[in-house]
């Protein structure tokens, strides 16, 4: 049986997939990912990480694709980078965090709104920003993709979600 | 085929659109050029129609509405999701008769309110996000606190 892999990475910006045997291995599932990076990225360079497993179980014991699966599918990210640092501003206040590359904004928003003490439902009517932009990512990004090898680092604004006036 | 039909058909088989689909954010119902009918699912699971008109994709954004995808009419009023100020300032029966979302990556919405390039630049429309973009915008909305759950 195939199974679909989405993968996100520091060397491209959209979200990819590749279709694999369930059976396969981790390292079959690395050769494939290799083949969507672009032409000369050293692949001895990469490193796999799984979506918001954050104590990096997952990867630690998994041998093959079928370990990998969470609720919604399986969800990598390959990096230079084991861990991107992350900041979050909220008014005066900055909180700092090492995140996996394959962690996902709608996680580090978590992160930070229990960390700045807000109340769970202001948290969700917050949406990061990235610094110095008017880019918001939504919420399944990574941040690897957002963090090049080798700053390995992202910043954000805590800023209110918008509000369609006039 | 049509380039912008064929466009939407390799949007809807991207990677982009599938994450959504496996994550349960939406589901492709049908797609009946140039009419894509899809449903949203919102905080209480509760799967909200949309027909949307995508002519021009990707470089016009679509326009659409909420649907009644079994019996396929626009979704009466009574039916839309409602709550507080959020909800109601974009999801808005009075605009339009109700025929376009009151958000700005909806191209029949964004003409005329050329003030929200510069004050919404993440919700207008980008081709290079596809439609997803636009599914993204309404879902957040459908997961807001000021959405109100259905009993």
């Amino acid at each position: 049986m195939t199974t679909r892999v989405y993968v996100q990475s520091e060397h491209f910006s959209d979200i990819k997939f590749v279709e694999v045997a369930e059976e396969s291995s981790i390292a079959e599932l690395l050769h494939a990912v290799a083949a969507l990076m672009p032409s000369g990225t050293k692949a001895s360079d990469l490193k796999l990480s799984v979506e918001d497993d954050e104590d990096e179980v997952a990867c630690r014991e998994a041998t093959h694709v079928k370990h990998l699966r969470r609720h919604h599918g399986v969800r990598v990210h390959v990096h230079r980078c084991e861990r991107i640092k992350v900041h979050v501003r909220f008014g005066s206040e900055v909180v700092e965090h090492l995140f996996l590359p394959a962690s996902t904004i709608g996680r580090v928003r978590q992160w930070a709104g229990h960390k700045l003490s807000m109340a769970p439902d202001d948290i969700a009517e917050h949406v990061l920003q990235i610094a110095g932009t008017a880019e918001q990512p939504d919420i399944d990004t990574h941040v690897g993709s957002l963090a090049k090898c080798p700053e390995c680092s992202v910043s954000f604004d805590l800023v209110p979600a918008h509000r369609i006036n006039g | 085929m049509a380039p912008d039909e064929q466009a939407l058909r390799a949007d809807l088989a991207s990677a982009r659109f599938l994450a959504g689909e496996d994550r349960n954010r939406w589901q492709f119902k049908a797609l009946a050029w140039p009419y894509l009918f899809v449903s949203v699912i919102a905080r209480d699971g509760r799967a909200y129609g949309l027909r949307l008109d995508c002519q021009g994709f990707p470089s016009s954004g679509p326009t659409g509405t909420f649907w009644d995808l079994t019996a396929n009419i626009q979704l009466p009023f009574d039916k839309w999701p409602t709550g507080g100020e959020r909800i109601r300032l974009s999801f808005r029966p009075d605009w339009k008769g109700g025929t376009a979302l009151y958000i700005p990556c909806d191209r029949e919405s964004i003409a005329g309110h050329d003030a929200w390039v510069a004050q919404y630049p993440q919700l207008i429309w980008k081709p290079i996000r596809g439609i997803s973009h636009y599914l993204e915008v309404v879902r957040d909305l459908l997961h807001s606190r000021d959405y109100v759950c259905v009993a």
